[in-house]
């Protein structure tokens, strides 16, 4: 029954899906050649062929060159991998889920809200009940992250899902949260002080294997239930009604990718710091390659996040000799012209 | 496959828009349109009737009461075009016809792109449909979003003001595909419209709402008459056969109250 017209139609689109799988793909291969060489800069002057090989455990290397590559720098690495591609599919999510292109979990709020938990217990706790501060910094970042986004949901429940509220509430909290961030280091003496600004300033050199994989986790549980909401998450880009004419239950929809998010940024942020450039500009760079077929746009979302975060680790630490950078300094210094430059090839592209 | 109404009600928090709305059955194969001046309801009820707006009521399909059944099933059997527009997004058209297929429990893939060529072959937007929604007129998005109805292939369709942004040539074109779509499968078509000489060109039925909470449901020319268009828009208009004979509202002037 099909005739040739449905057949070249059927053929073009199958032409566009391959091209966005071959782009995935080499985001992929790009983000791997940015791990890889993120493992290899540095003093030691390896190469990245050593670095591999090492990592992989095919050869054995004298014992400084395991502490550095296994001890040091994997878990740097593979934080700076992480960490990129939970935000980036945090704000992708964000964004198809309030239908607005500057949602990200920093620009509502979310990150302020791990800030403020983790100057709390800078400034006010340092040793609350025996707990060190490497553990408590983290599990407060996260309960007043997953906080923010549980008072997003009950401001959408009670005020009805109406999405414009919801992302002016979210900037609402976000003032509001910096202020009492600014109230906490008023308060705070110098060192306190101190720390705070190097939270904000974000870092991967609390990096751990463990945490690593804990983040990988709750990442790959994260993506998982993503991609199995991908064709409802695409219809809702056709708009609200349209997919609730679907059969698309959006209010449901919306609460289950805030508690994703909240997940993602909690665990993230609590672990690195802020680093806010990624979840607003992944998305975007994905949704400019692999367009928003969530079934593309999701996965782009986290390798563009990821790939960001790895440069700019290894930025971090190449920019200046023997010093390392915050990461999320980086990042903003170098994501900002990447994606300034993106912005202005579409534009000229769809100018024509 | 009949549609009936009884005793339908529906609005909003402070402000209750219809009330006991009872109507004949709307036999299998007929293009209902649905017509009456603004604020009167016709969104409310196409919305209710596709379960987005809560309603009291009886609302049966082919026997079956839509409130009963699951939220899935029940948008297979009726798809609902809503009056705003597909958002201008960066999504292929094709993506959206194939989510909209996926979403209403289609797994052939081959059933699938045939009912995807064939809706785009008919409604003549098969070269838009590799395109960016980003990139289409504000009509081609209208098209495209009956594009998205029309491939779910239910047997109940509800098009909110499905012409509002399109030519003239579209405007007629859109409203063929839906009736050989009605005739064809025995479905059923409400259309809402402001557009009183297609609803007389094209409807089997119209159902005119009208602000004193009025409705009436009929042959076209029973429906829409001088005396029906003064009390339901408040205009002085005639219905005349133009030359080839198709019947035409003509509106000589707002009444005098």
């Amino acid at each position: 029954m099909t005739s040739p017209q449905s057949d070249t139609l059927a053929q073009g689109y199958r032409r566009l899906w391959w091209r966005r799988a071959a782009l995935l793909l080499l985001l992929a291969a790009a983000l791997l050649f940015a791990f890889v060489f993120d493992l290899s800069v540095g003093p030691m002057g390896l190469g990245w062929w050593e670095v591999t090989q090492l990592a992989l455990g095919w050869v054995e290397g004298d014992a400084a060159q395991r502490v550095i590559v296994l001890e040091l720098r994997l878990p740097y690495a593979l934080m700076a991998v992480l960490v990129g591609a939970s935000l980036g599919l945090a704000g992708a999510e964000m964004q198809t889920a309030l239908n607005n292109p500057l949602a990200s979990p920093f620009t509502l709020g979310i990150g302020a809200a791990a800030t403020l938990g983790a100057s709390l217990v800078i400034v006010f706790a340092p040793n609350l009940a025996g707990l060190s501060q490497l553990v408590m910094l983290p599990l407060a970042a996260f309960v007043f992250a997953a906080a923010s986004c549980a008072l997003l949901l009950l401001v959408g429940r009670t005020l009805g899902t109406e999405v414009h509220t919801l992302v002016l509430f979210g900037i609402a909290m976000l003032f509001g949260l910096n202020a009492l961030v600014g109230l906490v280091q008023f308060m705070a003496d110098a060192e306190a002080v101190q720390q705070i600004v190097f939270w904000t300033l974000g870092s991967l050199a609390r990096a751990s294997l463990d945490r690593a994989a804990l983040l990988a986790v709750i990442l790959a549980v994260c993506l998982l239930f993503a991609l199995r909401q991908a064709w409802a998450l695409t219809m809702l880009r056709t708009g609200e009604d349209q997919a609730r004419s679907l059969g698309v239950p959006v209010g449901r929809l919306r609460a289950l990718v805030l508690l994703r998010v909240s997940l993602l940024t909690g665990v993230a942020t609590a672990f690195v710091g802020e680093v806010g450039f990624i979840g607003l500009v992944g998305p975007h760079i994905a949704r400019l390659l692999l367009g928003e077929d969530h079934r593309f746009f999701l996965p782009g979302s986290a390798l563009a996040g990821a790939l960001l975060l790895s440069l700019a680790s290894i930025a971090s630490r190449g920019i200046l000799p023997g010093v390392v950078l915050p990461v999320g300094l980086v990042t903003a210094l170098v994501g900002v012209p990447l994606f300034v430059g993106l912005i202005l090839a579409r534009g000229r592209r769809a100018g024509l | 496959m009949t549609l009936q109404i009884a005793k339908l009600s529906s609005g909003y928090r402070q402000r209750s828009v219809l009330q006991q709305i009872t109507l004949p059955p709307i036999a299998p194969g007929s293009l209902v349109a649905l017509i009456g001046p603004n604020g009167v309801g016709k969104s409310t009820l196409v919305r209710s009737l596709a379960g987005l707006q809560p309603a009291s009521g009886q609302i049966t399909l082919d026997g079956d009461a839509l409130a009963a059944l699951s939220p899935r099933e029940r948008q297979r059997r009726v798809a609902y075009l809503p009056q705003t527009l597909p958002q201008a997004t960066s999504l292929i058209v094709y993506e959206m016809l194939l989510g909209a297929a996926y979403l209403s429990g289609e797994t052939i893939q081959a059933q699938i792109t045939a009912a995807i060529a064939r809706v785009a072959d008919s409604l003549g937007i098969t070269e838009l449909m590799l395109r960016r929604l980003s990139e289409l007129s504000g009509g081609q998005r209208q098209m495209v979003g009956l594009a998205q109805v029309l491939v779910r292939q239910a047997p109940l369709l509800l098009l909110d003001e499905p012409t509002s942004a399109l030519d003239l040539r579209w405007q007629l074109n859109v409203l063929e595909v839906v009736r050989s779509y009605v005739r064809e499968r025995q479905a059923i078509a409400l259309v809402a419209s402001h557009d009183l000489n297609l609803a007389l060109r094209f409807a089997d039925q119209v159902i005119m709402l009208a602000p004193d909470r009025d409705c009436r449901m009929g042959e076209p020319l029973q429906v829409v008459t001088p005396d029906s268009l003064q009390t339901c828009y408040g205009v002085r208009g005639r219905v005349e056969t133009c030359s080839l004979g198709y019947p035409v509202v003509l509106v000589d002037g707002v009444a005098e109250q």
